[in-house]
């Protein structure tokens, strides 16, 4: 035997689906509350990883920067003709000027070399700039100079060394190495946005 | 309609019902509505909960696992720079051979290492990745390649385990060209070597070199100066050449312990890296003869030098190429060796020749 429900039940009914469709957007509504928490969260736990990664990044970029420029007053590019250690060879270094070969060979983005001891405390604006014609008479030899917005300078003393020729008259003389302080001053490029 | 009614009976659902007036209507079955007190009425909001838990929590495990996973690939990035860091460092001067400090790794870690001479011209690239083991024999995803421009590391394709062994000569070609790094990670058997090289490598004081003789086992890589013997690697220091996998790989001074220590492919490209950087290194040397000129020093070798870069700009690793190099090279040595000895435009250490 069935039972037939009446009218109310079905205004009932009616009442319980509008409640169930309130249900529904209620729960949509907090389905997309929780995605955006979620994602909220996310772009912050993001954000946070990767200041440290951008940190982490340029600290071993200084490092890599420090290690390579110690290292560079031995290179052949650089070292001097008698076997002396942290000794940069001015005569090679002039020629390196020109070669925009070498911006990519070596992790700075800039390399400077002051040639003497005497241009140490003057800004670069106020250093004579070494070229093929004024060489050795000038104060720094500007290898490169990628001009990267944002830069921190390592520096490291060398000794600078260069040709020099003594006259004694009667087309006597003789060719001697002339060495003083200089220093390397290389830039790494500092990074805080991947941009 | 009754066969269905009596499904719909059994089942517990509710059943649709068609009254007169057409008009859908309900009627729950009381007999099972009071026999199975253990239905359980699965609404819409059940449904929607589980099938949206179900995909927050598909989603949330999905980004932890990739969370995890750009974890290990950061580190074994950040583990690769670490290394190329630590390589920046290795410039021997012009020491004949130094012995950098063992590189020991917390875990055990795969290096992996490309090289390419004909990429980033005029120098070409190397690059090396770093993979650490994660549990049993599994090891994680692989880092990024980190690059590596101005330095020449001899080694295997891949190295593994938590000590690698380093050390580093200079190369000469007539002038110091570069460092030549080489890294190990296996112990090397050196059978019949001549006393000189022997003596060098000695000196280096490497943890996994080995000079066995009759009475004395080694396990390892055999490298062999004389046939008759299985071999890994043969060395002929007559030809001036290396046989390893089936490959042929000449030297010529220090190159020698590149060729032993590193795979056919590594060696040949980082030797056509050197040529490159050789051919740069003659240019500067012809700039500095010009300038030495003003300082009354004159320099015969500049003909020469135009010459070895003439054939280093596009070197590619072959017998007759290489050999020509050399020729060229002992010859520009020559006339160096005689210039006045405030005028020469480079000083060597004492060449290794074996």
């Amino acid at each position: 035997m069935m039972l037939i429900l009446d009218a109310n039940y079905i205004k009932m009914k009616k009442k319980m689906n509008t409640k169930a469709q309130l249900r529904i957007q209620e729960m949509a509504f907090m389905l997309v509350g929780v995605f955006l928490f979620f994602a909220l969260v996310g772009l912050i736990v993001m954000g946070i990883v990767y200041s440290g990664l951008y940190k982490t990044r340029n600290e071993l970029a200084q490092q890599k920067t420090f290690g390579a420029m110690v290292a560079l007053a031995d290179s052949p590019e650089f070292s001097c003709v008698s076997s002396k250690s942290n000794c940069i060879d001015g005569d090679k270094a002039i020629s390196l000027k020109n070669k925009t070969e070498y911006i990519k060979f070596w992790p700075f983005s800039s390399l400077r070399i002051i040639t003497r001891y005497s241009a140490f405390n003057l800004n670069y604006d106020e250093m004579i700039e070494c070229t093929n014609a004024n060489y050795p008479d000038c104060d720094v030899i500007t290898v490169y100079d990628t001009g990267a917005s944002g830069e921190i300078a390592s520096s490291n003393f060398v000794a600078f060394c260069r040709k020099e020729y003594q006259d004694f008259g009667n087309l006597q003389g003789r060719s001697y190495d002339d060495c003083e302080i200089g220093m390397i001053v290389a830039g790494t490029e500092y990074k805080n946005s991947p941009i | 309609m009754a066969k269905l009614k009596r499904r719909y009976e059994k089942s517990g659902y509710l059943i649709p019902i068609y009254s007169n007036n057409k008009r859908a209507l309900f009627e729950r079955p009381r007999k099972n509505l009071y026999l199975n007190k253990m239905a359980f009425e699965m609404g819409f909001n059940w449904l929607f909960a589980i099938m949206a838990g179900g995909f927050i929590l598909f989603l949330a495990i999905f980004a932890a696992g990739k969370l995890i996973n750009s974890g290990s690939v950061t580190a074994n990035t950040l583990n690769a720079k670490n290394f190329v860091n630590v390589l920046e460092t290795w410039e021997a001067g012009l020491a004949a051979g130094v012995k950098p400090p063992e590189l020991k790794f917390k875990t055990n870690t795969q290096l992996y290492f490309t090289c390419s001479a004909d990429t980033d011209l005029p120098f070409g690239k190397q690059s090396v990745s770093a993979s650490d083991q994660i549990f049993n024999e599994r090891y994680s995803q692989q880092g990024y390649d980190v690059t590596i421009k101005s330095k020449y590391i001899f080694t295997e394709n891949m190295l593994e385990g938590k000590t690698f062994f380093p050390f580093s000569v200079g190369f000469f070609m007539p002038f110091k060209v570069a460092d030549l790094i080489v890294f190990s990670d296996r112990t090397y058997c050196f059978y019949d070597a001549p006393e000189q090289f022997k003596m060098d490598l000695e000196q280096l004081q490497l943890n996994n070199i080995q000079f066995p003789n009759k009475t004395t086992i080694c396990k390892g890589v055999n490298v062999c100066f004389k046939s008759g013997k299985t071999c890994d690697v043969s060395v002929s220091t007559a030809g001036k050449y290396v046989m390893k996998e089936e490959q042929r790989l000449f030297y010529d001074g220090n190159l020698i312990y590149a060729a032993i220590f590193s795979s056919p492919e590594i060696y040949k490209c980082n030797v056509e890296r050197l040529m490159k950087k050789l051919n740069q290194l003659a240019y500067i040397y012809i700039d500095k003869i010009k300038i030495i000129e003003r300082k009354n020093c004159k320099s015969n070798v500049e003909n020469k030098l135009y010459q070895i870069s003439a054939i280093t700009g596009n070197f590619t690793f072959s017998e007759p190429a290489f050999k020509n190099i050399i020729k060229i090279a002992d010859e520009i040595d020559a006339i160096n060796n005689d210039a006045d000895p405030g005028c020469k435009l480079y000083k060597n250490e004492e060449k290794n020749e074996y």
